[in-house]
């Protein structure tokens, strides 16, 4: 190789880009040649005069004010657009959290005041001993069904315990932590709990 | 929404020096660049949906500004070919008053940073101002690492070859520092 072709890998190597067996065998030349040696070294100086220069500039000062000054003067739906993007979403979730956790109260406390109402106290007829809890008081069902129905059919299948409601009926003794379990596993699938809660409160003797 | 502004705000205010010296780099005019830096700002600041929080906000806004002044130097018709370039060359002939005049003035260095085509001229400002790797230029320019380390090259060289006085000979690295300035510090 020439000079010239060295000098063509100065800028890589002063940039720290060349590949180390070029890298060394440059090195070497380096050692022997005061004209690549000149070379590098006026593009290392050029490079900090450039670096000095720019950054010896002083910014206008009036830059930030006048960009604030333009951001009104941008479209509205560019403006809009630019308003943080999570914020809506998050907006939007909480208020369907809030909707969920509201009908599931209401469920819940409508449920436990018709079960504890004399006048309506629901009657546990056959079918329901036999497996099938369908109670007979219409208060309860319609205040949580269509909650219910936003998580899908899955609840529905599992508020259904019917060898459990049998239990509870012939076994008085262990209705209470039955009852507590039974709980406790529906109410994974959160909307359900108000059904088996009332059933199974229902159910006891 | 007045929250955002005054967050954007900061964002300005620290921003701001390092973007504007990269558009004089680049641009090599100073109202110009102070324009691209507004018009920067606030194409980011209708854009910040875009950013998603995705790598540094420095290094995307800088590719905003980069895409953006080399969008401006064209429209200038300021971007010049290697054909122009060469041209330049051949029409360098200064007279000795002249010579003399860019040798103790580091305006030299404006000139001949200003007379390297525009893509030679962001890569360097890109590797020797912001310090950034071949790759990450390439990145940015959107163009192979080879094609940024020949851009460079070339540029460093020809900046190199316009400085010189006569154009003939290099001169000593004393002489150079002296003709850009770099020994006043």
């Amino acid at each position: 190789m020439n000079c010239a072709e060295y000098q063509d890998r100065l800028s890589a190597y002063i940039d720290g880009e060349l590949a180390r067996w070029s890298r060394v065998k440059l090195e070497s030349h380096l050692r022997g040649c005061l004209e690549c040696r000149a070379v590098m070294r006026e593009l290392q100086q050029q490079d900090e005069a450039i670096r000095t220069a720019i950054q010896a500039l002083e910014t206008p000062d009036y830059l930030t004010g006048a960009v604030m000054h333009r951001i009104p003067a941008l479209p509205p739906a560019r403006r809009a657009r630019a308003v943080w993007p999570w914020v809506g979403g998050l907006a939007l979730a909480g208020a369907q959290a809030a909707a969920l956790i509201a009908a599931w109260v209401w469920g819940f406390q409508s449920a436990v005041r018709t079960a504890g109402s004399p006048t309506s106290q629901p009657t546990v007829s056959a079918s329901s001993i036999s497996g099938n809890v369908v109670p007979t008081n219409p208060g309860v069902m319609p205040v949580a069904m269509p909650a219910m129905g936003l998580l899908g059919s899955r609840p529905s299948q599992d508020a259904a315990p019917q060898p459990t409601t049998t239990e509870t009926a012939s076994a008085p003794g262990g209705t209470k932590k039955k009852a507590h379990r039974i709980r406790g596993r529906v109410n994974l699938y959160g909307l359900a709990a108000p059904q088996v809660f009332w059933s199974v409160e229902a159910a006891r003797p | 929404m007045k929250g955002d502004e005054e967050a954007f705000r900061l964002l300005v205010d620290r921003y701001r020096s390092l973007l504007h010296h990269l558009a004089v780099g680049v641009l090599q005019d100073r109202d110009l660049a102070a324009d691209a830096v507004q018009d920067v700002f606030l194409k980011a600041y209708s854009s910040l949906s875009d950013y998603r929080g995705k790598g540094l906000f420095q290094a995307w806004i800088r590719r905003i500004l980069v895409n953006h002044c080399l969008s401006v130097l064209r429209q200038r018709h300021s971007y010049l070919s290697l054909d122009e370039l060469d041209r330049d060359f051949a029409d360098r002939d200064r007279g000795p008053e002249e010579a003399a005049l860019a040798r103790n003035d580091s305006e030299a260095l404006r000139q001949a940073m200003s007379r390297l085509p525009a893509n030679y001229r962001a890569a360097l400002v890109l590797r020797a101002v912001e310090g950034l790797s071949y790759r990450e230029i390439s990145e940015l320019l959107g163009v192979p690492d080879s094609t940024v380390e020949s851009w460079i090259h070339r540029g460093r060289m020809r900046m190199r070859t316009l400085i010189t006085p006569d154009g003939q000979t290099a001169p000593s690295s004393g002489q150079r520092a002296r003709v850009i300035g770099w020994d006043r510090r």
